[in-house]
């Protein structure tokens, strides 16, 4: 079994004609059945009216309307028809204070340019996968912007603690047992990976419970 | 009318696992698709002559403007370095992409463009011209090593000869990070 992107609509969005036909070439690949093009946010806000697609792909940096101006059209405007809809930008900032400031217009993923099919790829699969409660502030309305720890992460450290404390197996699968508890009660799949309210409140509590004393120094 | 209360929380919408099923897609697929960058026959000298010259109107302007309209001085060059870092790898050009990234780095963390600054631009402008005028496609050689080696050393002997001119942004983090 593998997954269909037949009756999937994807809106791409890029004001460089090569790369729009580059990953639009790239999606035909994976099977995606219904590929939308847009040169900038303007009009690809209008065709997301028009097409509602299931995933959006939009470069930053465009003219007279980019990325990040798209971004918060669908999450804010009245008319958009899923403010939902996850969003993957491309860019090829990667400075922290770029990638927070269009974070916090309601970006589901950042997929950094130059990027092989791997990168789209895992992309596509976190927003399946992993999607993301939503979160509405005075001031924000998006895709919750807390990370939540990995058990199986095996990238470098960022904190001394992280090495003296790593997850310990058993909490992975006290957390890996209540999951199977909430798929087998919602009658999902057990190979399937969905980040449910309930995994997410337990990692969560995985996450409390080892994170103690482990604050940034 | 009473007022809303923030935050709220919505759960996460499932409709596109639904969609599109499970198991993920196959390597051979994802081969396949790497395979539409690795053969593309796009001519990345064409994709890149039109940020050339913004990049070049960028370093005009910033010669001829004064040091206080400094952040739309360095965002008016930043932007085409960034579409040719983004852009180089993709269209066979992975040398570009080094530069430019390099570019990027150096300019990101300036806080005025202008002197000493202005001539490492120019130099980093140059290396992609070169780049270009030898066609210097594919894996990166020695050739291109030693480009981006030189680079490097240059950008490591500006901040160390101009601590002044680092942006506040990055000074903060080399103190914390002292600590």
């Amino acid at each position: 079994m593998a997954y269909n992107f037949k009756d999937v609509t994807i809106l791409i969005v890029d004001d460089n004609f090569p790369m729009l036909t580059l990953l639009k070439a790239m999606l035909t690949k994976f099977g995606v059945g219904t590929i939308v093009t847009a040169s900038n946010g303007d009009i690809a806000f209008n065709k997301y009216c028009k097409y509602n697609p299931d995933i959006v792909i939009s470069d930053w940096m465009m003219d007279p309307s980019d990325g990040v101006d798209l971004a918060r059209e669908i999450r804010v405007n009245k008319s958009s028809p899923n403010p939902y809809v996850p969003f993957i930008l491309m860019t090829g900032f990667s400075e922290e204070h770029r990638v927070i400031s269009a974070r916090d217009v309601g970006i589901t993923e950042f997929l950094l340019k130059p990027f092989s099919a791997v990168d789209l790829y895992k992309r596509l699969v976190t927003i399946i996968e992993a999607p993301r409660q939503f979160v509405k502030s005075e001031d924000f309305f998006g895709p919750d912007r807390r990370r939540r720890r990995s058990g199986d992460f095996d990238g470098g450290w960022k904190r001394r603690d992280d090495i003296a404390k790593p997850v310990s197996e058993r909490d992975v699968k006290v957390a890996q047992k209540r999951i199977d508890e909430v798929k087998e009660a919602q009658g999902i799949d057990k190979s399937d990976d969905i980040l449910l309210e309930d995994k997410v409140i337990m990692d969560e509590k995985v996450t409390n419970i080892d994170l103690v004393g482990r604050d940034e120094e | 009318m009473t007022k809303e209360e923030f935050p709220q929380f919505y759960p996460p919408k499932l409709d596109l696992k639904i969609k599109v099923g499970h198991g993920g897609v196959s390597k051979e697929t994802i081969l396949k698709a790497q395979k539409v960058i690795d053969t593309n026959k796009i001519d990345f000298v064409d994709v890149a002559a039109p940020y050339m010259v913004v990049l070049s109107e960028g370093i005009s302007i910033a010669k001829k403007s004064s040091p206080k309209d400094t952040e739309t001085i360095i965002e008016g060059v930043l932007f085409p370095a960034m579409q040719l870092k983004a852009n180089g790898d993709l269209f066979h050009y992975p040398l570009v992409t080094h530069v430019a990234s390099q570019m990027l780095y150096f300019l990101e963390r300036i806080e005025s463009l202008n002197g000493a600054a202005l001539d490492i631009v120019d130099v980093f402008q140059a290396s992609i011209n070169l780049i270009f005028k030898k066609r210097l496609k594919g894996e990166i050689n020695p050739d291109g090593d030693k480009i981006t080696s030189e680079l490097d050393a240059v950008c490591a002997r500006f901040f160390e000869k101009y601590p002044d001119n680092i942006h506040p942004r990055f000074m903060k983090k080399n103190k914390k990070s002292k600590k």
